[in-house]
């Protein structure tokens, strides 16, 4: 039987630690966090103009934010499944 | 609306709870009588089954009136309710295998339970049960008043004020007395599929037939509202809803036995990876409609009319059928928080406050029956309190708020950090209740203070404290057994 070759994605992902996974995804929610829980960044995204798709760009910087977390959680899901890591 | 057409949407709501009754009667009934089987249903629902209990912790009914509202008085503000369900679900991911693992091994059936377990502390688990319902008991009472003002709304005021607040918290009894934990999984996870596709397909529906679609909608919300309309108020203020919630969520008692019904540490993260999807659907529709009703003059007339614009809206875009199938959602969203809440205060009395307080314990069968008799007391109670006039409510929610979010450090950074101790928890809780009872009571501070309320003015001492008592002593050998637990687990798991 041959063995199914794992990409070099794979790998890698093999070859971190379960803490430098967790930490590095915590990271990231965190830095999408800020610019709703840390006003001055609030202030930086708070702003009607420019529209986007006729959105203004509070709004469509909502909804890319809400959109990366939904991503986030899933990419670190199928990471943990990669490892079968999932406690 | 005149004669039998002002009756279809109360036979539609009273069909379906009539249709979800017998299917719970038939399905989901106590199958032992064991507090496994009671109060976390054996541990044994995969994740398409616990992914709408774990959603009822946010999308209650009452939220549906409060994004409306908000919307009309606040314009942008109200996103808070999607952003801070998306940050909770990320603190889930993080936490809810070392909870669901040492559930269990250790067989804990309730958040006290996992407090007197990793503290190995009886009277902590006994402070944070009775802080759990005393707290949880307003929010309650709310609700029932919620489902008779919907319930005399939507019969057009052809019923008596009251009678929502002995109907729907009737049929929600008889589940949760009948199938304990199981009644209510099941009741959640009809009630969330049919919500789902109400919500996805009816709010799409009511945008285009009232604004010509959402494209439609911008331009005239732009044309119509002020610039600033459109933006976050009080960015600082918006900050301080959004971590209170977040955190808060983790402190409701029924939280955990949310986490504990789950049949793998697997089915939970996939209930995690499920919920920001239908969170961000749900909440990109409800943007544009709760929006969209500040355009709406039958919306804006009072604070009453915005928190029942969502339900306005459905009538005026697709007559009594649309309202009746609205109204399903309103009322499911309630009964989905109120049932869990109920299973987990019966299960919290009888086994954390009497049980593990009486010498010897008692009896899973004796347990389970104070349990019931608890929660049929408590409703009776709740129902007649509901109909009195109480002027204070808002403020006695306001109040509950505050405090509840002082059980997180203990909770949370408990659960991460081998150090931390009961001495710490209670440490936190004799500085940060002070100091957010003074914010609370001081002109000087106000209600907010830059935006942060007192809650969160005072767990911020509470957690500094919490950390610096934690440091001063090592992990106990009980604490470093217990961590050590985890990792064999996820070994022998995968």
């Amino acid at each position: 039987m041959v063995e199914k070759k794992e990409s070099g994605f794979v790998r890698w992902i093999k070859g971190l630690s379960k803490r430098q996974i967790r930490v590095g995804f915590l990271i990231y929610f965190v830095v999408i966090l800020l610019f709703f829980v840390f006003p001055p960044l609030t202030k930086v995204v708070n702003k009607v103009h420019p529209l986007v798709w006729g959105m203004p760009f509070v709004m469509f910087f909502t909804f890319l934010a809400w959109f990366l977390f939904g991503i986030g959680i899933n990419v670190l899901f199928e990471v943990e499944n990669i490892r079968n890591d999932f406690s | 609306m005149q004669g039998v057409q002002s009756w279809i949407p109360l036979g539609i709501l009273f069909g379906y709870f009539i249709a979800l009754e017998i299917y719970l009667l038939i399905a989901a009934r106590l199958r032992k009588r064991t507090m496994g089987e009671y109060a976390v249903a054996g541990r044994t629902f995969p994740w398409w089954m616990v992914l709408f209990t774990v959603l009822g912790t946010w999308y209650t009914g009452a939220a549906f009136g409060a994004m409306t509202g908000a919307a009309v008085y606040r314009g942008f503000f109200m996103i808070y309710g999607a952003t801070y369900s998306l940050v909770a679900i990320v603190i889930y991911y993080y936490m809810s295998p070392k909870v669901w693992i040492w559930g269990k091994v250790h067989n804990l059936y309730s958040m006290p339970d996992y407090v007197g377990f990793r503290y190995n502390s009886k009277n902590l688990a006994t402070i944070f049960a009775i802080a759990g319902i005393l707290i949880g008991m307003p929010w309650q009472i709310t609700g029932f008043r919620m489902f008779a003002y919907t319930m005399y709304e939507l019969s057009y005021h052809a019923l008596p004020m009251n009678i929502g607040v002995y109907i729907i918290p009737a049929i929600v009894l008889i589940y949760v007395l009948a199938g304990g934990m199981r009644g209510v999984v099941h009741a959640d996870f009809v009630n969330g599929i049919l919500s789902t596709v109400i919500v996805l397909g009816g709010i799409a529906y009511v945008v285009q037939v009232i604004f010509g679609g959402p494209g439609a909608l911008l331009q005239q919300l732009v044309a119509a509202k002020p610039l600033e309309w459109l933006t976050i108020d009080n960015p600082g203020e918006f900050s301080a809803v959004v971590i209170a919630c977040s955190l808060g969520s983790y402190c409701w008692l029924e939280m955990f036995n949310r986490i504990f019904v789950a049949r793998s540490v697997k089915d939970l993260k996939m209930t995690a990876r499920a919920i920001p999807i239908i969170v961000v659907l749900n909440g990109v529709l409800m943007v544009f409609l709760a929006l969209g009703c500040a355009l709406l003059p039958e919306c804006t007339a009072s604070p009453e009319a915005a928190e029942s614009a969502f339900l306005t809206m459905a009538s005026r875009a697709g007559g009594p059928i649309l309202l009746g199938l609205f109204a399903v959602i309103v009322f499911t969203g309630e009964t989905s928080s109120i049932d869990s809440q109920l299973n987990a205060y019966g299960v919290v009395l009888s086994k954390n406050i009497v049980g593990d307080n009486i010498k010897g314990g008692i009896s899973e069968r004796a347990t389970i029956q104070i349990s019931r008799i608890f929660i049929l007391v408590w409703c009776i109670g709740a129902s007649y309190v509901a109909t009195l006039e109480i002027p204070m409510i808002f403020a006695i929610l306001i109040f509950t708020y505050e405090f509840l979010v002082h059980l997180f450090p203990g909770i949370f950074f408990g659960m991460f950090w081998k150090r931390g101790s009961a001495l710490a928890t209670y440490c936190g809780l004799a500085v940060g209740i002070p100091i957010t009872v003074v914010a609370m009571r001081s002109p000087a501070f106000g209600g907010l203070l830059g935006g942060y309320s007192a809650g969160l003015m005072g767990v911020i001492p509470n957690m500094i404290v919490y950390i610096v008592v934690s440091f001063l002593r090592k992990p106990t050998e009980r604490a470093e057994k217990i961590f050590r637990e985890v990792d064999e687990y996820e070994v022998i798991e995968s």
